[in-house]
């Protein structure tokens, strides 16, 4: 019995260590644009995410569902979880609509090519230094 | 009109064929994306005197499981070809070529689509296979028990735009249909010449709404002895009910529904109405509710679904005092309208799922079925004519999406 309450514990808290160590990171969304002076809200990032459609004419790109830094965009930028933006692209994909940002595995990837690739935008950990040339558009904690 | 339709799907071969040619050398991967879905459902039905989908008092993994390959091929930036192969374990639904369209991206606020084409008739209609994409194992048959057919080869056209922080779609289609119709455990051949139409789809932040509108008609179907018997019926002197044995009417449906999802909890409910001419298809007035609640990896929820039928068959003017001839054709006329199937059945959902990984997950769902006795009310296969259509439908997933 008490063998069962340690084990329901540890895999409680190894649910909630990962909630409360995600929610310590920071987004920055950036861009590749010409448009320096450029700020969004909450929602049009959202919008850029899942519309993939952009009223500033820019095209996003994400990192694979196995980085914290996406899990931590979905909970505060998107408001959904992985699962269910995972359900939102499949309903998208196989329905014959919009299809899913091009996904990098690793912060580094994704930022050279968005260095690389005009009116291209992601999003990043606050901590991650931004590099020359990409604006920062909005910003959470 | 129907002839031209039925070529519109070997279009996008030709076309195919033509990129390839001319794309031989070039980067293929970065040309053609290759994605898919695939699960593997169980069922059994705590009842031995009828089946509920095709599932009865055995445990059955060959129902409503499937594998389905989509290639999507970028022709140029504006023209894709799309294409979904599927294979079905269930004997009552063709494995092959599901869907095989031709789009054209005008801009970025015009899509066109040409080809054959899942119907969107309701909100998950076109992605019914995919079981990923919604909370249930088998989303409310009240709503989806398939009264109509799940594809058609025309055109669909959407126009997408937002405004301050609404997001706007409007889709209009127009298409035929030819192929089988089961109903009531019969195999029907059917040919609808006109299926339209017109979806419009509003979305701020996380909530979505959906209202639209679709009408078939124009349509064939092979009914034995039908038109015949409303030749003689005619010929009687009751055009009125002749003319209800035989397919000149439409069907229309009405929708509309809301999705709102939060990150602990979401709500869904969806409405649909049909309004019928033909004796294939009732008058169908359903609806459902869900409450949903995440707690990560898992998904838990509630639905309660209902729906009610009845059919618009005139009133027998046939006498059947009047002379033995039309006597029988009064009953005859009455054995074929008073059986027709009908579809009362409230029902309580309750699921969990598990996100195993991202694209993976497993699923359990209870149904409490409570139909309306005299009616199949979804049930087939009745051997007890005191069944009291109730029954506990009990099924396992895993779905996957690749």
């Amino acid at each position: 019995m008490k063998l069962i309450i340690k084990f329901t514990v540890v895999i409680f808290m190894s649910f909630t260590f990962h909630h409360v160590n995600a929610l310590s990171t920071g987004i920055i969304v950036v861009a590749n644009t010409e448009y320096t002076n450029i700020s969004v809200g909450k929602r049009q990032v959202r919008d850029i995410f899942m519309q993939s459609n952009s009223q500033l004419g820019l095209r996003p790109v994400t990192l694979t569902p196995n980085n914290q830094a996406r899990f931590v965009f979905n909970t505060k930028v998107v408001g959904l979880t992985e699962s269910r933006i995972q359900s939102y692209w499949a309903q998208m994909r196989f329905g014959g609509k919009k299809r899913p940002p091009q996904e990098f595995e690793t912060v580094e990837a994704m930022l050279n090519y968005v260095k690389n690739n005009k009116n291209t935008v992601t999003y990043l950990p606050a901590d991650i230094e931004v590099p020359q040339g990409l604006t920062v558009i909005y910003q959470i904690d | 009109m129907k002839h031209y339709y039925k070529h519109l799907s070997i279009l996008p071969i030709f076309i195919l064929l033509a990129a390839g040619s001319a794309q031989a050398s070039t980067d293929f991967s970065d040309r053609v994306k290759l994605s898919g879905f695939a699960r593997v459902v169980g069922g059994y039905l705590d009842e031995n005197s009828a089946t509920y989908g095709n599932y009865s008092n055995s445990l059955n993994f060959s129902e409503q499981s499937l594998f389905a390959v989509q290639a999507d091929v970028s022709i140029t930036d504006n023209f894709g070809l799309s294409g979904q192969l599927l294979a079905h374990s269930s004997d009552g639904r063709e494995s092959g070529v599901e869907w095989l369209y031709l789009t054209y991206d005008l801009n970025s606020n015009w899509r066109f689509k040409i080809g054959k084409l899942r119907t969107p008739f309701f909100r998950y209609s076109d992605v019914i296979d995919v079981g990923f994409a919604y909370p249930w194992i088998t989303p409310p048959q009240q709503v989806y028990g398939g009264f109509l057919f799940t594809n058609y080869e025309g055109i669909s056209s959407t126009y997408s735009f937002s405004f301050n922080e609404l997001n706007f779609d409007v889709e209009a289609y127009y298409g035929t249909y030819s192929g089988e119709f089961s109903r009531a455990g019969e195999n029907i051949d059917i040919e609808v010449d006109q299926i339209q139409g017109l979806i419009g789809t509003l979305n701020r932040g996380n909530l979505t709404a959906r209202v639209s509108m679709t009408q078939s008609s124009d349509f064939y179907a092979d009914f034995p002895g039908f038109n015949d018997f409303a030749d003689v019926l005619e010929g009687a002197g009751f055009p009125e009910n002749a003319e209800s044995l035989r397919f000149n009417g439409k069907a229309t449906g009405y929708q509309a529904n809301i999705n709102y999802d939060t990150l602990d909890y979401f709500i869904a409910a969806e409405w649909v109405k049909i309004k019928s001419d033909l004796l294939t298809v009732p008058q169908t007035d359903a609806y459902y509710l869900m409450l949903g609640y995440n707690f990560a990896p898992f998904q838990s929820y509630v639905t309660f679904a209902t729906s009610d039928s009845t059919y618009n068959i005139p009133e027998n003017l046939i006498p059947k005092n009047v002379s033995p001839p039309l006597t029988q054709l009064s009953f005859i006329y009455d054995e074929i309208t008073q059986n027709l199937p009908l579809y009362s059945l409230d029902s309580l959902s309750i699921g969990l799922r598990w996100e195993l990984r991202y694209n993976l997950s497993a699923k359990s769902e209870v149904t409490f079925l409570s139909g309306e006795k005299n009616e199949n009310s979804f049930f087939d296969d009745i051997t007890d004519p005191n069944f009291n259509r109730k029954a506990t439908l009990y099924q396992v997933a895993l779905e996957w999406i690749f």
